[in-house]
């Protein structure tokens, strides 16, 4: 809690800080994660959650299957076109303030999936915060994206309203592989 | 047709050939010994009709309908090929059946009635390949979004796919409907 100032001069123990400070403080350590398990990913997602790599030791093992419960979405695994509009109800479900961590290769740019059923990175339908490489990235690899966004967390804006980040465009026309 | 009379198919094409005469008569089919397992081409005319014999008949009795799919032979004319593997479980055959269509006019006779199995694989060749099954009951896409506008798997569609504008239209429709209501609800 770098930006917090303790005032201990006048004898009584209070501290001044700013809205921004407390509220990202809360939010960056008790981050609910929205399971978006597609495919093999998930797996390492599982076990990231679980004993031996711990997630909870950075407040963030709630994992929740309701939308309406989570604010960070880990989209772990291959998304198809059939199964976007899902995703993408799911993400709009979300309230804000939300993050996105794409996990794995398949998420991050469709991976080795260089075709017509796999949509070419989950940006293609909504803002993310963190991409994770790897196929599938190690449970470490995800856990450290979270720390980098709780770092980035820490110095976002506390309030604000409706969406906070622009929606992908529609692409229009073929997707071309984009480097 | 050159094979060896104890190859694994050579009893179907026996069978094959004395139905040509018979059963398969009316249909003009053309019987090709294959690699894997004999090929029969017959016209789209004929291949609802044909495919009927090849079950009905009991010398060759195809009780089971094991896939559907098709090939884009672009640039060659016809265009498509709609290949059918049948499986006889009486004598232990396959056989692959294969009819071609043209480009401007795409469409077969639906098997559903025959074999109800062919219900989902049709619409899976559908919906890569956009070719019509006529008489199909419930002719829609399988795999693909609904109301996506391309066919897949024909070769000129690009290989990174193209995106669902139909879905995207739909989200741009919501976000303004949501900004309207956000900015309603301010005054
Ligand atoms: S990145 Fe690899 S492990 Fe992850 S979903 Fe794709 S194929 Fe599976």
């Amino acid at each position: 809690m770098g930006s917090l100032t303790e005032v201990t001069n006048t004898g009584d123990g209070f501290m001044a800080t700013t809205i921004d400070a407390v509220v990202n403080w809360g939010r960056k350590n008790s981050l609910w994660p929205m399971p978006l398990g597609l495919s093999c990913c998930a797996i390492e997602m599982m076990s990231m959650v679980g004993p031996r790599f711990d997630l909870a030791r950075f407040g963030a093992e709630a994992m929740r299957f309701s939308p309406r419960q989570c604010d960070l979405m880990i989209v772990a695994g291959t998304l198809t076109w059939k199964m976007a509009q899902a995703a993408r109800t799911i993400y709009d479900q979300m309230p804000e303030p939300k993050w996105v961590i794409a996990m794995g290769v398949c998420a991050s740019s469709g991976g080795m999936y260089r075709n017509y059923s796999v949509v070419q990175g989950v940006d293609l339908l909504f803002p993310v915060d963190m991409y994770v490489p790897g196929c599938p990235p190690r449970p470490e690899a995800v856990i450290d994206a979270v720390l980098k966004l709780q770092k980035r967390i820490e110095r976002e804006r506390a309030w604000s309203t409706g969406r906070q980040r622009p929606m992908p465009a529609n692409p229009r026309g073929p997707i071309l592989a984009r480097s | 047709m050159q094979t060896a009379p104890d190859s694994p198919s050579a009893p179907l094409l026996a069978a094959l050939e004395a139905a040509e005469g018979g059963a398969l008569a009316p249909f003009g089919v053309c019987v090709a010994a294959g690699i894997d397992m004999p090929l029969l081409e017959v016209a789209p005319q004929h291949l609802f009709a044909c495919m009927r014999a090849l079950r009905d008949d009991a010398a060759l009795s195809f009780e089971q309908l094991t896939y559907v799919t098709a090939t884009d032979e672009t640039p060659k004319e016809p265009r498509f090929r709609v290949v059918y593997h049948l499986y006889s479980f009486r004598h232990g055959w396959r056989l692959r059946v294969a009819t071609s269509v043209t480009e401007e006019a795409p469409n077969v006779a639906s098997l559903v009635p025959i074999y109800p199995g062919a219900n989902w694989m049709e619409r899976e060749v559908f919906d890569m390949f956009g070719i019509t099954f006529g008489g199909h009951p419930e002719l829609r896409r399988i795999l693909m979004p609904e109301g996506y506008m391309y066919h897949p798997l024909r070769k000129e569609f690009p290989l990174e796919g193209i995106a669902p504008d139909r879905l995207y239209r739909e989200w741009e429709k919501e976000a303004h409907a949501e900004g309207s209501r956000e900015n309603g609800g301010a005054h």
